[in-house]
């Protein structure tokens, strides 16, 4: 009778342990939905550059004279982004656009590398970034 | 001995569980990141550098590819390679700029029977993460080759 008790609580403590971790992949899953929709947002961002004919040379190569012309009116964002093209070498920052301030919270950054052409021989290296949050 | 085994039953599923959850926290890199090293690996080549030339008056612009290329031809000729030192180590820089903070870099020409490698060798093949995370980018027919791997 002693050994039956025994059993039936063990299964207890491990059946517990089993709800406790089924209630963290559920907690995890909910964080990933969360990821997923300020990643949706940056890769919005990103298409709208790279999907921008009038502004590439060719596909992965930005003409730096028509970053200005960047259409933000495309897209629907409320929350806030910003976009910037690192260049690596030289190093230098090209703010393509912005909304808002971030101060705290979730904050999702994809980076895509392309080329930023200048001149016919001066094409440089850059990451092109996009910031949600 | 039920007892025993309903008590190792439970014990063997939550086990499995466990392990087929950290199994899944090592799974195949996403497509994500092999189309980022490939396009890392475009802008490289594409990304157009200065060599100074001491003799000429005006020093020659080209691609990084166009510049390998003139790198392995003046080895084969036994020409001074002294002038191509300072824009190999620009492109080490700049392959820095593109690689990822969390990630390790090797990058690889060959032509013929020479090689120029800028970065680290994975020092052992089982760590590479993941060894399939490689982009391979042909030039003259294949005469001429590029690969650039990333890892953890």
């Amino acid at each position: 009778m002693g050994g039956f008790i025994e059993a039936i609580l063990a299964i207890m403590i491990v059946t517990s342990g089993l709800i406790l971790l089924t209630f963290s992949f559920y907690l995890v899953a909910i964080d990933d939905e969360v990821d997923s929709d300020l990643d949706g947002r940056c890769e919005e961002l990103i298409d709208l550059v790279l999907d921008d004919d009038s502004i590439m040379v060719e596909p992965g190569v930005i003409r730096h004279s028509a970053l200005g012309k960047i259409d933000f009116s495309k897209i629907d964002i409320e929350n806030g982004f910003k976009l910037v093209i690192d260049e690596i070498s030289p190093e230098f920052t090209i703010v393509l656009g912005g909304r808002g301030t971030y101060s705290e919270g979730e904050r999702c950054c994809l980076s895509v590398p392309v080329n930023v052409y200048h001149a016919p021989k001066d094409v440089r290296p850059a990451l092109l970034r996009a910031w949600t949050w | 001995m039920l007892d025993a085994m309903i008590f190792l039953t439970v014990a063997a599923i939550v086990s499995i569980s466990l392990v087929s959850a950290a199994s899944n926290q090592h799974s195949e890199p996403n497509v994500d990141l092999r189309e980022y090293v490939g396009r890392a690996h475009g802008v490289i080549l594409r990304t157009t550098v200065q060599l100074e030339m001491p003799r000429e008056s005006n020093n020659a612009w080209m691609t990084v590819s166009d510049l390998v290329m003139s790198y392995f031809l003046a080895i084969d000729r036994g020409e001074d390679i002294d002038s191509f030192e300072p824009i190999l180590e620009d492109i080490t820089q700049m392959i820095e700029g593109l690689t990822p903070s969390w990630a390790h870099f090797c990058w690889t020409a060959f032509y013929g029977p020479y090689e120029l490698l800028i970065g680290e060798v994975p020092s052992n093949s089982e760590s590479v993460w993941p060894s399939s995370i490689f982009s391979e980018m042909p030039i003259l027919g294949g005469e001429l080759r590029f690969k650039l791997e990333m890892w953890s």
